[in-house]
């Protein structure tokens, strides 16, 4: 009698429970329809994303020679632009831009080297650079084998007033260093390393 | 004890209830993530009709109109317009410009499907105030595509592969999403002969904004050529601290040539926005050109000087009618992205190896004098460029 007690209080707390959780569910269901598609996740496609340009790291070095960097003032000297390869490669182009202090140094005398031929080649004391633009008509491209270095271009360099100043490859902004090739049909460029040219101009 | 009994039964009967809507819960399924939408938006091309000859280029502008006021911040769409059409640049997100005007500020993912003609892009607005946001009817982006075979075809919007995320008004809420109800697309019709040219999509202009009316030649194109029609140019405006930009400006082939037997184009534009009547320089670029400054009329070289000496107005039978084809667009730009060096040498040195061609009325960003074929007059014409243009910068 005492079970059957128990039973009677217990059965309608238990629909009483059902119930209210029943319709907190469907109160819920209610207002997160419709959820076939979730937030966009961008992140998984960004890596999917066509890119512009492969770039091929560390292929070669560009070093600058002189035959000594303390030059008096009034006194010019060369300085020569050589590329060291690390490895084999093949360059359709090769667009090289030197920068310079234009306010310190005159430029002149820029000549290609190793039996190059630039398509176009220019000192400009307007911005400070020195290029020149080697796009290599032979099929294949031009070869740089690994450990040989070649000689790219030379150029006068004429101290105007005492100080250090440097020359360095220009790697950021519009118009940078670039070396070139294609892979099938594909146009890739190569990495590169440089070091600054120190010049200690003395009265 | 009746009572008793009759309370026993119901409370039986609602047992029976609840259990059953118990098993009928259990057995659908339950959306348990985060993500539900917070609102409902369509997704529409506009304008609904293009015409444009092989070559041009169709300015497709994507436009969001949110239910409710509901901001968007985001859009992700997934475009298809076949095989007829490509993006314009290599650098797909290029070819998607955002609608900085309404907030969208970066393109964070471009790819091109071209086995199904289907362009998917994200579009956001990055780092701007809720208030900023836009609601209602905005534009996202203009996606710029190119003509690249005659024939028509739909630009349509993937409802599935479309999705748009924006920001929620109740704070605490983790749904970002809106969900997509309505999606719209466009017809194109493309014509060998130059055809219509799309309008220009940017508000119409009004009477104070001026008129231009120019002819300008590209270089390297002779009046023989059969691949230069249709060619998408871009035109800026500067006078003062005044720009404006203008994509697909009119231009139509006449039978005049300049003094080195090429072509002249002319056209003429009501630039909307545009009311400075003095002190004008106009910038041109083709497609596959740098952008070449124009300072006064009758120019036959570089204009190495800022600011212009041009003047306008706003009547078309009056504006003058600016002759700049005697310093003709300068070709080479074939990667567009504004320079000419390296990557665009390598990029046309193997097609025109190959002699490369393409039939007449055609279009490829390689062969920069319309000739229909990739040769070494393109390599010619890229390094007369390349040594103009280093004249001018150094």
């Amino acid at each position: 009698m005492k079970n059957k007690d128990i039973f009677k209080v217990l059965i309608p707390i238990l629909a009483v429970v059902i119930i209210v959780e029943s319709i907190l569910v469907v109160s819920r269901l209610d207002r997160s329809k419709p959820v076939d598609v979730i937030i966009p996740e961008v992140d998984d496609e960004l890596t999917e994303e066509i890119v512009e340009l492969r770039q091929i790291e560390g292929k070669a070095s560009f070093v600058f020679s002189v035959e000594d960097q303390n030059i008096e003032v009034g006194d010019k000297k060369r300085v020569t632009l050589e590329i060291l390869p690390k490895e084999d490669f093949n360059l359709d182009a090769m667009d090289l831009y030197v920068s310079y202090s234009a306010d310190s140094l005159e430029v002149s005398g820029l000549l290609e080297e190793s039996g190059l031929k630039a398509t176009s080649k220019r000192v400009s004391d307007k911005t400070g650079v020195v290029l020149a633009n080697f796009w290599f008509m032979e099929e294949g491209g031009y070869k740089f084998e690994a450990g040989k270095s070649v000689k790219l271009m030379s150029f006068m360099v004429e101290p105007e007033t005492a100080g250090v100043y440097e020359l360095s490859m220009v790697e950021s902004g519009d118009e940078v260093t670039k070396l070139v090739s294609s892979i099938g049909d594909e146009v890739v460029t190569y990495g590169f390393s440089s070091e600054k040219l120190i010049i200690n101009a003395e009265n | 004890m009746k009572n008793q009994k009759r309370v026993q039964f119901l409370f039986t009967v609602l047992l029976l209830v609840a259990l059953a809507m118990g098993v009928i819960l259990v057995q659908q399924t339950q959306e348990l993530r985060k993500g539900a939408y917070f609102g409902r938006t369509a997704v529409v091309v506009k304008p609904t009709e293009f015409n444009v000859a092989v070559g041009g280029i169709l300015p497709v502008q994507i436009w969001v109109v949110s239910e409710e006021d509901a901001k968007v911040d985001g859009v992700e769409a997934y475009v298809c317009f076949g095989d007829k059409l490509a993006p314009v640049e290599e650098d797909l997100k290029k070819s998607v410009v955002p609608n900085q005007d309404d907030s969208f500020n970066v393109v964070t993912l471009a790819r091109y499907d071209q086995d199904v003609g289907c362009l998917k892009f994200h579009v956001g607005s990055m780092g701007t105030n809720a208030a900023d946001v836009p609601s209602g009817a905005f534009k996202v982006a203009t996606v710029n595509l190119r003509a690249v075979a005659l024939g028509t075809g739909s630009i349509s919007i993937d409802e599935i592969g479309t999705k748009v995320s924006g920001r929620n008004p109740v704070v605490s809420s983790n749904d970002t999403a809106l969900l997509v109800t309505t999606v719209e697309g466009a017809s194109y019709n493309i014509s060998a002969d130059g055809g219509e040219v799309t309008p220009q999509p940017t508000s119409p202009a009004s009477e104070a904004d001026m008129w231009i009316n120019y002819r300008v030649a590209f270089a390297g194109v002779k009046a023989d050529r059969q691949c230069a029609t249709g060619w998408q140019t871009k035109l800026t405006a500067l006078s003062g601290q005044t720009r404006k930009e203008y994509t697909n400006v009119p231009l139509s082939k006449t039978t005049d040539v300049n003094d080195k037997g090429e072509a002249v184009y002319e056209g003429s534009f009501h630039a909307p926005g545009f009311t400075q009547a003095s002190g004008v320089a106009l910038f041109f670029k083709g497609p596959k050109h740098l952008q070449v400054k124009y300072g006064k009329t009758g120019q036959a070289a570089f204009y190495n000087q800022a600011g212009g000496e041009i003047s306008l107005t706003n009547v078309a039978s009056t504006s003058p009618v600016l002759d700049f084809s005697e310093y003709p667009i300068l070709a080479g730009d074939v990667n567009g992205d504004g320079m000419i060096n390296g990557i665009d040498f390598t990029t046309i040195k193997p097609k025109a190896a190959d002699f490369v061609e393409i039939a007449s009325g055609g279009y490829l960003a390689e062969d920069l004098d319309g000739s229909c074929q990739v040769n070494n007059n393109d390599i010619i014409l890229l390094v007369r460029s390349l040594n103009e243009k280093q004249d001018q910068v150094y």
